[in-house]
């Protein structure tokens, strides 16, 4: 199974040529958010079974099942039993923000879920001191408690962040005043055994509307 | 300090929380520019929580008492090295107070009023009024 999570900074449409390939497509801020464009996803993408949010939009092949659906997650089962989450923290103004809605998914999977096979998106957290810079300084964006809870849900799901466990790489970079700013925020949580990471970076790099890199897994069997 | 026994006017100096600060500003200014908070609660921040309010509130406190520690001339602190970007990390940090101190109750305005001020010592102008892409430029 190939599995691609991208950030479309709502421009989705505009990227299709890079995701035929998947079988799955996790996609964050697929199209403007200003109103909710859930209810047109399936007008938009008439080649994939469709599920969307304001800010999320799962399309697959095959059909899929629904099996929780919100604002910062979609959680689907596939034909193959996989089940896959699509995650979408909003950034919000600070941090209290963003910790509340991991919150809600750490207490959405202990009280109702018993597997996940991969959870990914766009987290925008930097789940380590390491994964955030601003300029030549370790990003200070990140608050501890959204790093304990993000530690929280890996320890509940048994699942491993597999971006760092490969050679560090930022998943998003901008130039303030010439500084640079950049993060690991684009994450994919699996069992490393079974699944592989791989970044694409040319979607930021492209014509395309897209300023996060896309992730690229594969389950092995 | 206290103005009639309100609101803490004095806690201990913070560069960690200023730098914090200034660094979340700047990110929710880049965000403003895509788009990304344009679907913002409108009643933030006028429903957060006392308790969520009181702890941003001791943070910015702490933050601003550090500007005034390195800045006002007859503080100790004056004499202690200054980034050449604190002008533009203080702009970026009176966005991310902006919406307290225009929305909130007189503690933030008068904060703000407080940070404005050390900004003018500093020769730095206040950014009320600009746009998020003026502020990051």
């Amino acid at each position: 199974m190939k599995v691609l999570s991208l950030n479309a900074n709502k421009g989705l449409i505009k990227h299709m040529g890079d995701l035929l390939e998947a079988d799955v497509v996790l996609c964050q801020e697929p199209y403007p958010h200003a109103e909710d464009n859930s209810d047109n996803a399936s007008l938009l993408f008439p080649d994939y079974h469709s599920t969307a949010t304001r800010y999320l939009l799962t399309l697959s092949k095959e059909p899929h099942d629904v099996l929780h659906l919100s604002e910062y997650l979609i959680l689907t089962e596939h034909a193959d039993g996989t089940i896959l989450g699509n995650v979408y923290i909003h950034p919000g103004k600070t941090g209290g923000h963003r910790a509340s809605q991991l919150e809600r998914i750490l207490k959405y999977i202990e009280k109702d879920v018993c597997r996940i096979d991969l959870l990914a998106g766009d987290w925008n957290m930097a789940p380590s001191k390491d994964d955030g810079w601003n300029g030549e300084k370790h990003s200070t964006y990140t608050t501890k408690f959204e790093r304990s809870l993000f530690q929280h849900i890996l320890d509940l799901t048994g699942l491993q962040d597999l971006g760092s466990l490969i050679e560090w790489s930022a998943t998003i970079e901008k130039k303030n005043r010439g500084k640079l700013i950049s993060f690991r925020c684009d994450l994919a949580l699996a069992d490393s055994e079974n699944w592989s990471l791989t970044y694409d970076h040319g979607t930021r790099k492209g014509s395309g509307p897209a300023d996060h890199s896309m992730l690229m897994l594969r389950r092995r069997y | 300090m206290m103005i009639n026994n309100r609101f803490k006017m004095e806690t201990t100096p913070q560069e960690e929380a200023f730098g914090r600060l200034s660094e979340e500003g700047m990110l929710n200014a880049m965000f403003e520019c895509q788009g990304i908070l344009t679907d913002v609660d409108q009643d933030w921040p006028r429903n957060l929580p006392k308790e969520d309010l009181d702890t941003i509130y001791e943070d910015y406190l702490s933050a601003v008492c550090w500007l005034d520690h390195i800045i006002n001339q007859n503080s100790a602190g004056n004499s202690l090295p200054r980034s050449k970007y604190l002008g533009e990390w203080m702009q970026h940090f009176e966005w991310g107070l902006l919406p307290y101190a225009t929305s909130l109750d007189f503690k933030f305005k008068f904060l703000h009023a407080r940070l404005v001020k050390v900004m003018g010592v500093h020769g730095t102008p206040s950014i009320k009024g600009c746009t998020a892409k003026e502020v990051i430029r």
